[in-house]
């Protein structure tokens, strides 16, 4: 004769029991932090860490890359008297 | 299964199988029957049940005595799950998959427990004469004048048991499973 409803939900909920008392003390704590955590919010959670940490590392990357490429301006770095006679000096610019 | 005489309370604070199985059996009855009143949907009512047993295993770590009596607790969760799938427009199973449950394939027999339970929830609690004429109007949709000819008593005396029954009906499940 086959089970009612009301029998087979207990024999399922007997050995969900029985799973729940093998499991140590550290997964129950794992779990009932899980259960207590909706879904979806769980999901949002991880997703938001994630993308943060994707952004921090962006940023990082963007800024190191920068710090190698600074140019720096011309500068004098000498004046260089090419003819006396007429006393005049060209500047010369070089850059570093 | 024998029942014992352990409190509610004792079997919600016990971490074994077996004294949430009995918890359970003290139970699932009413949990049924209120499902079945609110939702008219026997097989909606079982994945509820399901589900709020499921919450219930899952939770029942955290059930305080101060938070109200185990009945109530249960029912709050009950009452929750009852919302959302109103909301939803269906059962969620989520505390069932995470309790590794699978889904319970109703057979007919089921669904006429499942609705009778439903039914006798309804009529409990009324006056004898009024539970006559609610079941005979309501649940076997027979006249008036048919009902009042059996009970040998007039329509408007039947008319009124049925109105007076179905309101102390609805005043019950609007405050109480």
């Amino acid at each position: 004769m086959s089970q009612d409803f009301t029998t087979r939900l207990q024999l399922q909920l007997r050995e969900a029991a029985l799973r729940e008392e093998q499991r140590g003390a550290l997964g129950r704590q794992l779990a009932g932090l899980r259960y207590g955590m909706p879904a979806p919010a769980a999901t949002v959670a991880v997703g938001l860490a994630v993308l943060l940490l994707a952004v921090l590392v962006a940023v990082g990357g963007l800024r190191w890359g920068h710090q190698e490429d600074i140019v720096s301006n011309p500068k004098v770095i000498g004046n260089v008297p090419l003819l006396k006679r007429y006393a005049q000096y060209v500047v010369a610019c070089v850059t570093a | 299964m024998q029942l014992s005489s352990r409190s509610d309370q004792d079997l919600l604070g016990a971490t074994d199988a077996l004294s949430f199985e009995e918890f359970y059996l003290r139970h699932v009855n009413t949990v049924l029957g209120y499902f079945a009143r609110r939702t008219g949907d026997a097989e909606l009512a079982a994945d509820l049940a399901s589900e709020t047993f499921a919450a219930a295993l899952a939770g029942r770590r955290g059930y305080k005595p101060r938070k109200g009596a185990p009945g109530a607790w249960l029912f709050g969760i009950a009452s929750r799950k009852l919302a959302d799938a109103q909301r939803k427009g269906y059962a969620e199973r989520r505390m069932c998959r995470k309790l590794g449950m699978e889904r319970i394939d109703l057979t007919d027999a089921d669904i006429a427990h499942i609705e009778e339970l439903g039914e006798s929830g309804l009529l409990e609690g009324l006056p004898e004469a009024q539970a006559a004429a609610v079941r005979a109007h309501v649940i076997e949709e027979r006249d008036y004048g048919e009902i009042a000819g059996e009970l040998h008593t007039s329509e408007a005396v039947v008319r009124k048991r049925v109105s007076r029954g179905l309101a102390t009906a609805r005043r019950r499940i609007g405050r109480h499973p």
